[in-house]
């Protein structure tokens, strides 16, 4: 499974029943999916004067889960790409975000010169939930769009280096 | 005579009905209803019912291997090793608190050291049947100390595989020798099935699931009942043959196994433990109600304990240790499992009242604890 790498993701097993993920969100509750050994997906959201409770559990279907994933936008993306990561083995897949005022805001992906420069490929950009697909070398970045980057491990910790401006 | 069987059978069904819906309502388990109906319509009870014996027992040792074949099910091997590798130090503690009151009291008792060793296993193994009702009905399946409880539950359904085959061993009372090769052989065994099953079990589990729905019950309960009663010819327990099998069928297999035995699991494993309670005498209750009150109290302190350690291994706050300790205290399934290893084997008249008892008080006792820390958390909901 595919996450941007900022926010760190749980993985605990429940043995007999399935999977948990889970992450603490910026706000301090706890939330997270668990993917049940027969079939669906249950969503939790913790309280907040109890990280440990669940205060909220609502079991879903696998298509009401893919609808969901849809709402919450390009994460659909990543849903599609995880088959990508598993298919080549030695590339990798990582999340690079451009914030406001960095030096790419406002120019273009050409500007970058990304590939040449790091061997990584911009292979889709994310903007307020919508998907860019392939975008040209003529594409501009806004301030918080999401790039979807495929490359080595090192291609890519340079790619995030060179957008952030670092040297 | 032949005529009355379908009639009470029937009847006795019924009764399990409505048992089982007053218990869903409640979120009960209906295990300590069962037990109490068979108490009521054994011979010795108030109400004795004269239903076939030997269709109650066969049905009641089915129940037994499908109760531990399906716990097979729900697991695969990698869980187990990998609860076994995260909670060892919950589990350690766990057999240490809670295996000692049952055995010390049965040595009190003067009882002879394999009844005591029935007991302690009685006192040890929590249910994971109601602990795991608990979690989904109340929806705690995403808590923290969740994991915790799952954890200690996965090592006693592995401590209790060996657990089995030793206890089949002293229950023969063969000598210590034969008794030492007894155990080697059941350990030796669960190595074998665990390692095989993780090399072989997803061909296992493809041959078994090819055709119709029917042969595929079919198939799998032979299986079952093949290595079960193989198990049993070597002296290792029928039901840690099923256990292991069940280890082996994963995956899809797992969940089609699961569809189609969970109803005759749920069908025999209520024969099993109305058939517990029908040989159960309530006039022998009494005397032994002193020694079960006090084990009742010790055994759910000791659980607590368990759960409040494991809860805080798992880094779950002071609430959440408090929910993970009263999930463990019932006491169900696998307790009646092994006490009806001592009925079998005659060898303490008390042991199968005490037990009886031990585990009613529990599997009430549990689910109120547990009911009373979720209405704790109702309380100051959203304050």
């Amino acid at each position: 499974m595919i996450t941007p790498r900022d926010i760190p993701v749980d993985r605990t097993p429940l043995p007999g029943v399935g999977l948990r993920l889970e992450l603490m969100a910026a706000d301090g509750n706890r939330l997270g999916v668990i993917h049940l050994q027969q079939g669906g997906i249950e969503l939790f959201i913790s309280r907040s004067d109890d990280p440990d409770l669940a205060a909220a559990s609502v079991t879903l279907t696998p298509r009401e889960a893919a609808t969901l994933i849809e709402l919450f936008g390009g994460s659909s993306f990543s849903h599609e790409l995880s088959h990508l990561q598993e298919a080549a083995a030695g590339v990798a897949v990582d999340w690079l975000t451009i914030e406001h005022g960095e030096p790419y805001v406002a120019r273009s992906l050409g500007d970058t010169r990304l590939r040449t420069r790091t061997g990584v490929s911009i292979v889709a950009v994310v903007r307020d939930g919508s998907v860019e697909p392939s975008p040209t070398p003529q594409f501009v970045f806004a301030a918080g769009d999401v790039l979807v980057a495929v490359g080595t491990a090192d291609g890519l910790a340079r790619a995030g280096a060179l957008i952030r401006g670092e040297p | 005579m032949r005529s009355l069987f379908l009639l009470e059978l029937g009847a006795v069904l019924l009764a399990l009905t409505f048992l089982t819906r007053a218990a869903g309502r409640f979120s009960f388990s209906p295990i300590p209803l069962y037990l109490v109906l068979g108490l009521l319509i054994g011979e010795h009870g108030p109400v004795p019912l004269d239903v076939s014996r030997e269709f109650i027992d066969a049905g009641a040792e089915l129940g037994a291997i499908l109760l531990l074949f399906l716990l097979g099910v729900e697991y695969s091997v990698d869980e187990l090793t990998a609860g076994a590798r995260r909670a060892y130090v919950s589990g350690t503690v766990d057999l240490g608190l809670n295996f000692l009151p049952g055995f010390l009291v049965g040595v009190l008792l003067d009882w002879s050291i394999p009844a005591a060793f029935l007991l302690g296993g009685v006192t040890y193994i929590s249910s994971s049947g109601i602990a795991a009702k608990l979690l989904r009905d109340l929806g705690w399946m995403g808590n923290r100390e969740t994991p915790a409880v799952l954890s200690v539950l996965v090592i006693e359904d592995l401590v209790m595989a060996v657990y089995l085959a030793v206890a089949a061993a002293l229950v023969l009372g063969v000598g210590a020798g034969a008794a030492m090769s007894t155990l080697l052989g059941a350990v030796a065994l669960v190595v074998v099935v665990i390692v095989t099953a993780g090399r072989f079990g997803p061909h296992l589990s493809r041959l078994v699931f090819i055709r119709s729905d029917e042969s595929v019950l079919l198939g799998l309960l032979g299986i079952v009942l093949t290595v079960a009663g193989l198990a049993e010819r070597v002296h290792v327990s029928a039901g840690v043959g099923a256990f292991l099998i069940g280890l082996a069928v994963s995956g899809d297999a797992a969940h089609r196994a699961g569809q189609l035995l969970g109803p005759l699991r749920d069908l025999f494993g209520a024969a099993f433990f109305v058939f517990f309670g029908l040989q159960v005498d309530p006039t022998e209750i009494p005397p032994v109600l002193v020694p079960a009150l006090a084990l009742i109290v010790v055994a759910a302190a000791t659980k607590l304990v368990t759960g409040w350690v494991a809860g805080r291994r798992f880094g779950a706050g002071p609430r959440g240790r408090r929910r993970a300790a009263a999930l463990l205290v019932a006491r169900g399934e696998f307790s009646i499992i092994i006490a009806e290893l001592g009925i079998e084997s005659g060898l303490e008249p008390q042991l199968a009242p005490l037990a009886t008892t031990v585990v009613l008080g529990l599997a009430v006792l549990g689910p109120i604890l547990v009911q009373v820390s979720a209405r704790a958390e109702k309380s100051h909901e959203f304050a």
